[in-house]
């Protein structure tokens, strides 16, 4: 099995470095990104969705401050560490990234994937993303969205219950 | 993304330079050699460097390993050809310098123009490891070459090197047993330094001396690093 610890690569030139040695054997790199912050069901079928269009899947993960700025206070609720680890432990993921941008685009035009994954909530939606894939052409695909599963509907749930 | 899959499987013709790249997780090895024959179901390859690769700490090679091959191949056309293709380590002979692979059923490739043409025409980025000095100055330094075309090559620097200054360049040909002395060695003058980036420059080497055959080499070298 592999070792979670080598799936993440704090530094994009080593990743970058990496991925071209896959993609020089012919193997296929997807993309997505996102927080992660309470991993739940959806999160799992969504990466495994995307891991079978590719051969190398990497995730780039929202660092704390990026987190705060975008879904703003008490989130994220586990730290960059905690997150990295976690979704690095999965079967479907290769490489974990993180990126402090409140979007992936350097990344993205970085690490030039093959193809980029995005959640089915987002379908239909304009994605700051779309002006860097379509500028190298990188395939856009949208996964199945599972419904009622959300980090925040968790937290929801927890404060309901009164942690109990 | 590739090349198509190919109808006509290569014919592994004796000495065909060959690399064979192992991946595992975040770390990967080229091994070099070439074809020393073929039967139905394996291929045996010749890497001359073997024990240097079997001692490397970044992945271990072991029959049974998942391996990724470009094979380069010289046609009747006097054209030259590419083979890509996944295969499995099946023997090992260290002693011998020996490298047993299963035959594969699948292939892609790329296909390059006459030899004879891409001697006097090509330029591929490869990367290629060399020690070079400059005329006079006993420090050699190591580096890695950024490009080879069939004038030269170049490589990144951290400083400007002044243009027309004449550099020793020498050369370890990993798919090669053994070059005669000092053919191993060429001479070339730096053409220009174009800065990409702070601390970081495209030095640009024109050949002043090569032989012939060392020019053969470097070209087989680019082309076995292609992607297909």
């Amino acid at each position: 099995m592999r070792d979670f610890r080598n799936k993440i690569i704090h530094n994009w030139q080593i990743l970058r470095e990496i991925l071209e040695k896959y993609r020089m054997v012919g193997k296929i790199i997807g993309f997505t990104n996102g927080c992660f912050d309470i991993l739940h069901k959806g999160h799992i079928y969504y990466l495994y969705q995307a891991k079978e269009y590719c051969d190398v899947l990497v995730v780039g993960i929202n660092t704390d401050e990026s987190v705060r700025r975008i879904k703003g206070y008490p989130k994220p609720i586990n730290s960059l560490e905690e997150r990295m680890v976690v979704i690095s432990a999965l079967e479907a993921v290769d490489f974990v990234t993180p990126f402090e941008q409140d979007t992936p685009i350097d990344l993205i035009e970085y690490l030039k994937p093959d193809v980029y994954f995005k959640g089915g909530d987002y379908k239909d939606k304009a994605i700051p993303e779309m002006k860097v894939i379509e500028k190298y052409r990188i395939d856009y695909k949208v996964l199945v969205f599972v419904p009622d599963s959300s980090t925040s509907r968790i937290i929801e749930r927890i404060i309901e219950r009164g942690g109990k | 993304m590739f090349g198509l899959f190919s109808k006509k499987e290569p014919s592994f013709a004796e000495e065909s330079p060959i690399k064979m790249t192992i991946i595992e997780a975040d770390k990967w090895i080229d091994i070099y050699g070439y074809i020393e024959k073929t039967d139905k179901g394996s291929i045996q390859v010749y890497v001359p460097l073997l024990s240097q690769y079997m001692s490397n700490n970044l992945v271990p090679i072991t029959p049974e390993k998942s391996t990724n091959v470009n094979l380069l191949e010289a046609q009747k056309d006097g054209t030259v050809k590419l083979f890509n293709f996944d295969s499995l380590i099946k023997d090992i002979i260290l002693a011998e310098k020996r490298i047993i692979l299963e035959k594969p059923s699948k292939f892609r490739e790329k296909s390059f123009g006459k030899i004879k043409d891409l001697l006097s025409n090509f330029d591929l980025e490869v990367e290629m490891e060399i020690e070079y000095n400059a005329l006079g100055v006993p420090h050699t330094q190591k580096g890695k070459t950024h490009r080879i075309f069939h004038n030269g090559i170049s490589l990144f620097t951290s400083i400007p090197i002044p243009p027309k200054t004449i550099i020793e360049v020498s050369v370890r040909i990993p798919h090669i047993e053994y070059i005669e002395k000092k053919k191993d060695k060429f001479t070339v003058s730096v053409l220009e330094s174009k800065q990409i980036e702070k601390k970081k420059f495209e030095t640009v080497l024109n050949f002043e001396k090569i032989e012939e055959s060392l020019k053969k080499y470097l070209l087989e070298y680019s082309l076995v690093n292609q992607k297909v």
